[in-house]
Protein backbone atom coordinates (compact mmCIF):
# COMPACT_ATOMS: atom_id res chain seq x y z
CA UNK A 1 0.00 0.00 0.00
CA UNK A 2 1.29 3.64 -1.16
CA UNK A 3 1.77 6.07 1.58
CA UNK A 4 -0.72 9.19 0.61
CA UNK A 5 1.67 11.34 3.26
CA UNK A 6 4.94 11.33 4.96
CA UNK A 7 6.59 13.23 7.75
CA UNK A 8 8.65 13.72 10.49
CA UNK A 9 6.90 13.55 13.81
CA UNK A 10 8.24 14.76 17.22
CA UNK A 11 7.32 13.41 20.81
CA UNK A 12 5.94 15.91 22.99
CA UNK A 13 6.80 16.55 26.91
CA UNK A 14 3.87 14.12 27.29
CA UNK A 15 5.19 11.43 24.94
CA UNK A 16 2.17 12.29 22.44
CA UNK A 17 2.41 12.30 18.52
CA UNK A 18 0.12 14.74 16.29
CA UNK A 19 -1.41 12.84 13.55
CA UNK A 20 -1.92 15.33 10.96
CA UNK A 21 -5.31 15.52 9.60
CA UNK A 22 -5.91 12.15 11.14
CA UNK A 23 -9.14 10.56 9.12
CA UNK A 24 -10.62 8.83 11.91
CA UNK A 25 -11.19 9.56 15.69
CA UNK A 26 -10.38 6.28 17.10
CA UNK A 27 -7.27 3.63 16.57
CA UNK A 28 -6.30 0.70 17.99
CA UNK A 29 -2.52 0.88 18.24
CA UNK A 30 0.29 -1.66 18.45
CA UNK A 31 3.58 -1.16 19.46
CA UNK A 32 6.19 -3.45 17.76
CA UNK A 33 9.68 -4.52 19.43
CA UNK A 34 12.05 -2.70 17.21
CA UNK A 35 9.91 0.67 18.08
CA UNK A 36 7.49 0.79 15.81
CA UNK A 37 3.52 1.27 16.29
CA UNK A 38 0.95 0.30 13.43
CA UNK A 39 -2.52 2.71 13.79
CA UNK A 40 -5.69 0.72 12.44
CA UNK A 41 -8.66 3.21 12.11
CA UNK A 42 -11.98 1.93 14.28
CA UNK A 43 -15.27 2.51 13.10
CA UNK A 44 -18.81 3.23 15.44
CA UNK A 45 -20.72 -0.51 15.02
CA UNK A 46 -24.18 -0.65 15.02
CA UNK A 47 -25.91 -0.59 18.63
CA UNK A 48 -26.90 -3.69 20.21
CA UNK A 49 -29.20 -2.41 22.59
CA UNK A 50 -31.74 0.67 22.33
CA UNK A 51 -33.20 2.11 25.39
CA UNK A 52 -36.68 1.18 27.27
CA UNK A 53 -37.93 4.55 26.33
CA UNK A 54 -37.06 4.83 22.87
CA UNK A 55 -38.16 1.12 22.43
CA UNK A 56 -41.70 2.57 23.40
CA UNK A 57 -41.87 5.58 21.68
CA UNK A 58 -41.22 3.60 18.34
CA UNK A 59 -44.07 0.92 19.32
CA UNK A 60 -46.13 3.96 19.98
CA UNK A 61 -45.23 6.15 16.64
CA UNK A 62 -45.29 2.86 14.92
CA UNK A 63 -49.07 1.64 15.46
CA UNK A 64 -49.78 4.88 15.10
CA UNK A 65 -48.14 5.16 11.53
CA UNK A 66 -49.79 1.99 10.60
CA UNK A 67 -53.47 3.45 11.57
CA UNK A 68 -52.49 6.53 9.53
CA UNK A 69 -51.76 9.34 12.14
CA UNK A 70 -48.36 10.99 11.85
CA UNK A 71 -47.05 14.82 11.57
CA UNK A 72 -47.58 16.91 8.48
CA UNK A 73 -44.23 17.65 6.87
CA UNK A 74 -41.86 19.30 9.37
CA UNK A 75 -40.28 22.95 8.32
CA UNK A 76 -36.41 22.53 8.30
CA UNK A 77 -35.82 25.99 6.84
CA UNK A 78 -33.76 26.91 9.56
CA UNK A 79 -31.20 24.92 8.16
CA UNK A 80 -31.14 25.56 4.28
CA UNK B 1 -35.22 13.22 -5.07
CA UNK B 2 -35.88 14.91 -2.06
CA UNK B 3 -38.35 13.74 0.79
CA UNK B 4 -40.76 15.51 3.27
CA UNK B 5 -39.61 14.25 6.54
CA UNK B 6 -42.47 13.57 9.33
CA UNK B 7 -42.55 13.02 12.62
CA UNK B 8 -43.90 9.93 14.74
CA UNK B 9 -46.79 10.51 17.03
CA UNK B 10 -46.72 11.49 20.06
CA UNK B 11 -43.54 11.79 21.56
CA UNK B 12 -41.16 12.71 18.12
CA UNK B 13 -43.72 15.52 16.99
CA UNK B 14 -43.89 16.64 20.58
CA UNK B 15 -40.15 16.75 21.00
CA UNK B 16 -39.50 18.25 17.64
CA UNK B 17 -42.27 21.05 18.20
CA UNK B 18 -40.91 21.91 21.30
CA UNK B 19 -37.46 22.05 20.06
CA UNK B 20 -38.18 24.44 16.86
CA UNK B 21 -40.70 26.37 19.54
CA UNK B 22 -38.05 27.35 21.77
CA UNK B 23 -35.28 28.05 19.50
CA UNK B 24 -37.26 29.84 17.01
CA UNK B 25 -37.99 31.98 20.43
CA UNK B 26 -34.90 32.07 21.70
CA UNK B 27 -35.70 30.22 24.62
CA UNK B 28 -34.17 27.46 24.06
CA UNK B 29 -31.13 26.20 26.53
CA UNK B 30 -27.16 25.57 25.71
CA UNK B 31 -28.58 21.71 25.07
CA UNK B 32 -31.89 22.12 23.29
CA UNK B 33 -29.98 24.89 20.96
CA UNK B 34 -27.55 21.92 19.78
CA UNK B 35 -29.85 19.33 19.77
CA UNK B 36 -32.23 21.15 17.43
CA UNK B 37 -28.82 22.45 15.14
CA UNK B 38 -27.50 18.94 14.82
CA UNK B 39 -30.98 16.80 14.52
CA UNK B 40 -32.05 19.73 12.25
CA UNK B 41 -28.78 19.46 9.64
CA UNK B 42 -29.12 15.62 10.04
CA UNK B 43 -32.73 15.62 8.78
CA UNK B 44 -32.05 18.01 6.35
CA UNK B 45 -29.73 15.57 4.72
CA UNK B 46 -32.00 12.64 5.26
CA UNK B 47 -34.51 14.54 2.80
CA UNK B 48 -32.23 15.31 0.49
CA UNK B 49 -29.98 11.84 0.06
CA UNK B 50 -30.99 9.61 2.71
CA UNK B 51 -27.76 7.18 1.45
CA UNK B 52 -25.77 10.31 2.18
CA UNK B 53 -22.22 9.42 3.80
CA UNK B 54 -22.21 11.47 6.33
CA UNK B 55 -25.47 9.77 8.16
CA UNK B 56 -23.95 6.09 8.32
CA UNK B 57 -27.59 5.16 7.51
CA UNK B 58 -28.05 1.73 8.23
CA UNK B 59 -31.28 -0.75 8.55
CA UNK B 60 -32.11 -2.03 11.81
CA UNK B 61 -33.18 -5.96 11.77
CA UNK B 62 -34.10 -6.58 14.75
CA UNK B 63 -36.59 -3.35 14.49
CA UNK B 64 -37.33 -4.06 10.70
CA UNK B 65 -38.89 -7.55 12.66
CA UNK B 66 -40.59 -6.18 14.92
CA UNK B 67 -42.52 -3.50 13.32
CA UNK B 68 -43.06 -5.72 9.76
CA UNK B 69 -41.34 -3.08 8.16
CA UNK B 70 -37.63 -1.58 7.19
CA UNK B 71 -36.41 0.57 9.89
CA UNK B 72 -33.25 2.46 9.22
CA UNK B 73 -30.89 4.68 11.65
CA UNK B 74 -29.16 7.30 10.83
CA UNK B 75 -26.44 9.24 12.81
CA UNK B 76 -26.87 12.90 13.97
CA UNK B 77 -23.14 13.42 13.85
CA UNK B 78 -19.75 12.24 12.57
CA UNK B 79 -16.29 11.10 14.53
CA UNK B 80 -18.20 10.71 18.32
CA UNK B 81 -18.62 7.27 19.41
CA UNK B 82 -21.42 8.44 21.53
CA UNK B 83 -23.18 10.28 18.58
CA UNK B 84 -27.32 10.63 18.67
CA UNK B 85 -28.93 8.29 16.30
CA UNK B 86 -32.66 8.67 15.07
CA UNK B 87 -34.52 6.03 13.60
CA UNK B 88 -37.18 6.19 10.61
CA UNK B 89 -39.26 4.39 8.03
CA UNK B 90 -40.00 5.08 4.66
CA UNK B 91 -43.79 6.13 4.11
CA UNK B 92 -46.67 6.49 4.94
CA UNK B 93 -46.87 8.04 1.24
CA UNK B 94 -44.23 8.38 -1.33
CA UNK B 95 -41.13 10.62 -1.16
CA UNK B 96 -42.17 10.13 2.92
CA UNK B 97 -39.67 9.53 5.16
CA UNK B 98 -41.20 9.58 9.46
CA UNK B 99 -39.09 9.60 12.15
CA UNK B 100 -39.73 7.43 14.92
CA UNK B 101 -37.30 7.55 17.75
CA UNK B 102 -34.04 8.83 18.82
CA UNK B 103 -31.15 7.64 20.88
CA UNK B 104 -30.54 8.61 23.70
CA UNK B 105 -33.92 10.18 24.35
CA UNK B 106 -33.16 13.55 25.61
CA UNK B 107 -34.44 13.51 28.57
CA UNK B 108 -32.61 10.28 29.28
CA UNK B 109 -29.32 11.61 28.49
CA UNK B 110 -30.23 14.32 31.59
CA UNK B 111 -30.96 11.45 34.03
CA UNK B 112 -27.44 9.78 32.88
CA UNK B 113 -28.32 6.14 33.63
CA UNK B 114 -31.41 4.38 32.13
CA UNK B 115 -32.88 1.11 31.07
CA UNK B 116 -32.05 -0.43 28.30
CA UNK B 117 -33.29 -3.36 26.01
CA UNK B 118 -30.93 -5.57 23.90
CA UNK B 119 -31.89 -5.71 20.08
CA UNK B 120 -31.36 -9.07 19.76
CA UNK B 121 -34.11 -10.06 21.89
CA UNK B 122 -37.35 -8.15 20.77
CA UNK B 123 -39.92 -10.01 19.69
CA UNK B 124 -42.22 -9.12 17.02
CA UNK B 125 -44.49 -5.73 17.86
CA UNK B 126 -47.88 -7.50 16.44
CA UNK B 127 -46.81 -11.13 15.15
CA UNK B 128 -46.05 -9.37 11.92
CA UNK B 129 -42.19 -10.67 10.34
CA UNK B 130 -39.61 -9.90 8.12
CA UNK B 131 -41.62 -10.97 4.87
CA UNK B 132 -43.92 -8.01 5.60
CA UNK B 133 -40.71 -5.59 5.49
CA UNK B 134 -39.90 -6.70 2.13
CA UNK B 135 -42.70 -6.21 0.47
CA UNK B 136 -44.03 -3.05 2.44
CA UNK B 137 -40.41 -1.51 1.26
CA UNK B 138 -41.36 -0.58 -2.45
CA UNK B 139 -40.59 2.95 -1.40
CA UNK B 140 -36.88 3.34 -2.16
CA UNK B 141 -34.21 1.80 0.13
CA UNK B 142 -30.93 3.37 1.29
Amino acid sequence: MEAVKEYDARVDSKNRVTLRGAQYEYYNVKELENGCYILEPRELTLPKEVSARTLRDMDEAVANLKAGNVSGPIDLSDFE
Amino acid sequence: MTYEILMGVPEMQRLWDGLQRKNRAGTATKDERQLYKKWGKAMLLLSQDPRHPGLRTHDIGPLTKRYGMRVWQSYLENRNSRAMRMYWVYGPGKRQITVIGLEPHPEDKKKGAYDTVELSDLPPADGSGEEKADAQDDQGQA
